[in-house]
């Protein structure tokens, strides 16, 4: 709620957030719309939600997260929720192997019950943990190349490149955006196009851009 | 302990004896509960598991309880702390359900031997006397979300430490293992501490299976198809009572579901105030019903639906809602509107509108499961007898030859048909037929038990469908 600044911003996109239950999307969440983690967290029921507005590349985006119950009978209700989503973290939990290997199933989920334009960014987290590491991260970010997701690890308690992460996502869409915008704009052949901003096709699903906290 | 109850009652009921004529004429000592229990189910509720005992004394039930009203008032007015344990589990009806030795028999080591543990199985509820022949096949895969679930349950609350956690792990294994079809659902990890925290670990046992299996039969099932009924319910009635709020939350985008999903599945648990859920919570199990969801629901629209009105995009619409929520600390005002304002949304009027809507839950998760002919060709059949099940008037309308032929005909239909044979083997031989009093009520039985063997045998073809399906997977 701290970051409920005002009314206006040039994007609304609407964020969910999935994968295995306990591997920590709540604190992702909490992390980034609040700045807090709780480590006696509460199981999630349904949804939660929660919004945040923030600079991205000079745009004002309204950031509007949705956070699933990980349990999969919660599937049915919670795909529901995918409907208008232009972007997901799909999150696994480093230390949980099978968290990893169910990757696949969230996403044949998000293929089938999502807008298929959706912006899917892979986040391994709980990277404060490495001691007890089970997921290399050369893994993640091999099955992220294959799959073509970007891919980040994080840690909601270090408060570690989870900024960053949203950051990512939120900028590989407006980039995709844009470029809809752009490429509407020049089919109407209605002149130049608007300012200055690059639109960088080949980049548009590439990781890593910003710099962190813009808050 | 049900004198304990009754003595209670008598500060706020005069006309307690009626109690006393009562109770001699049925059979159990712990009839009181049995009575407390039928008594606010105004008349037949279409609930299956009232269906056994219940329907028949409920009809003539009306005249012995003149202080029926005064105590539902003094309910809806809240009920001591003191004594909300106590009252719940009466509400609840844990005196009738009750089976000497089959709490501990749950948490007994699971070997083969499928002995019914010499205790006379529950009349009440028809599923009982089946988990244990299941119980060795299913491979208890619900064991690591209870363990994942545990610290996160009231985290921090003092009654919650070593002790409280292994209770809590006690209650949601026995009941997983006690109702194979439901297991364990995020959301009764909430209940059971919720209940742990106002009454003994056996007891809150009973008063969970009360609570699952008559009040939320359907609901935390692998499907989940009676909660995403009713939000489709909801939404109809959200859509009547409030049309201009619906108009403004179509405009933003908004579905009611989005945040009454987390209310109703979670009991209003961790959404509003603690001192509010246990008054919605108080007059919840008197109801004997969920009947009181849609009320709190709709009280809740009404309360802040003005607000609602003016907020400018759907994320604010939700996070108002949300926090309005969040702070109902007048829970009598909350309660009174909910109980005064919507009494016409009774539990038959929500019957009626679930049975409308349940068949497009049902094709939708059809089309879930799109490309899966077995399920497509048991679909017609399953949907069907779930809808008389949930019925409120076909006890006497369909034979047990009808129920047969069409079985037969789904059999045929399938390819394998040694399936539903099975099944319905094995449902003969775990019946408690020597306990129904009632030809007819046997045949309710089984409607309702070859039911719910359909659904699992969907869900367990849906599940098969979800290992398919993963495009590369390396699971």
């Amino acid at each position: 709620m701290a970051h409920r600044v005002d009314n206006e911003y040039d994007y609304l996109f609407k964020i969910v957030l999935i994968g295995d239950s306990g591997v920590g999307k709540s604190n992702i969440l909490s992390r980034f719309t609040r700045n807090e983690f709780c480590l006696e967290s509460k199981s999630t029921i349904g949804v939660e939600f929660a919004t945040r507005t923030l600079q991205v590349e000079g745009k004002t985006i309204k950031a509007q997260i949705w956070d699933t119950a990980g349990q999969e009978r919660y599937r049915a209700i919670t795909s529901a929720y995918y409907r208008g989503a232009v972007g997901a973290l799909l999150v696994y939990d480093i230390t949980k192997k099978l968290s990893f290997e169910n990757i696949n199933r969230w996403l044949s989920e998000l293929r089938n019950h999502a807008d298929s334009n959706i912006v899917i960014m892979m986040v391994g987290n709980k990277s404060d943990l490495n001691h007890l590491r089970s997921v290399q991260e050369e893994e993640g970010q091999a099955l992220a190349e294959k799959e073509g997701l970007s891919f980040l690890e994080t840690s909601a308690l270090e408060a570690l490149n989870v900024e960053k992460a949203f950051q990512t996502i939120l900028s590989d869409i407006h980039q995709i955006i844009s470029k809809k915008a752009l490429a509407a704009q020049e089919a109407a052949g209605s002149g130049p196009p608007t300012q200055g901003t690059t639109i960088n096709v080949a980049d548009s699903s590439g990781n890593m851009k910003k710099g962190c906290c813009s808050t | 302990m049900s004198l304990r109850v009754k003595k209670k009652k008598k500060q706020s009921s005069a006309d307690e004896e009626n109690t006393e004529d009562i109770k001699p004429s049925e059979d159990s000592d712990d009839e009181f509960y049995d009575v407390e229990k039928v008594d606010p189910s105004e008349g037949p509720v279409a609930d299956s598991a009232n269906a056994d005992s219940g329907t028949n004394r409920a009809a003539s039930q009306e005249g012995y309880f003149p202080w029926k009203e005064e105590l539902e008032c003094l309910v809806r007015g809240g009920l001591p702390m003191a004594l909300r344990g106590e009252l719940w589990q009466a509400f609840v009806g844990i005196g009738a359900r009750r089976v000497k030795g089959y709490y501990e028999s749950l948490l007994g080591v699971v070997d083969g031997g499928g002995d019914s543990k010499g205790s006379d199985s529950p009349t009440k509820e028809c599923g009982d006397g089946k988990p244990k022949a299941s119980q060795d096949l299913s491979s208890e895969k619900w064991k690591g979300q209870i363990e994942k679930d545990l610290p996160r349950t009231f985290p921090g609350h003092p009654a919650l430490d070593e002790d409280g956690r292994n209770a809590l792990r006690r209650l949601l294994t026995a009941y997983a293992r006690h109702n194979p079809s439901v297991g364990y659902c995020q959301a009764m990890n909430f209940f059971a501490g919720l209940l742990l925290l106002l009454m003994s670990e056996e007891n809150a046992f009973w008063a969970l299976t009360g609570i699952m299996d008559d009040y939320f039969e359907g609901y935390f099932s692998e499907e989940m198809i009676e909660s995403q009924v009713d939000q489709l319910v909801l939404e109809e009635l959200v859509r009547e009572k409030f049309p201009k709020l619906v108009n403004h939350l179509d405009y933003l985008g908004v579905q009611v579901a989005w945040v009454a999903g987390p209310w109703f599945l979670s009991i209003y648990m961790n959404m509003l105030p603690w001192e509010t859920v246990l008054r919605v919570w108080d007059v919840l199990l008197f109801d004997g019903n969920r009947v009181m969801l849609f009320r709190t629901a709709l009280a809740l629209m009404e309360l802040y639906g003005p607000a609602l009105v003016t907020t400018k995009d759907a994320g604010d619409a939700v996070t108002l809602l949300q926090s309005l929520a969040g702070s109902t600390f007048d829970s009598s005002q909350l309660v009174l509107t909910a109980c005064m304002g919507y009494q016409a949304v009774d539990e038959a009027r929500l019957q009626d509108l679930r049975n409308k809507h349940r068949p497009s839950v049902l094709s939708s998760m059809e089309n879930r499961a799109k490309g899966l002919l077995a399920w497509r060709s048991t679909n017609g059949l399953a949907s069907k007898l779930y809808n008389f099940k949930r019925d409120t008037e076909p006890l006497v309308s369909i034979s047990t030859e009808q129920l047969n032929d069409s079985t037969d005909g789904d059999a045929n239909q399938e390819t394998s048909s040694g399936n539903i044979d099975d099944m319905y083997h094995g449902l003969t031989v775990n019946t408690e037929i020597d306990s129904m009093p009632d030809p007819k009520d046997q045949v309710i039985w089984l409607k309702v038990e070859l039911c719910r063997l359909l659904e699992e045998r969907r869900s367990a073809v849906l599940r098969s469908v979800c290992l398919k399906y993963p495009r590369s997977s390396p699971v």
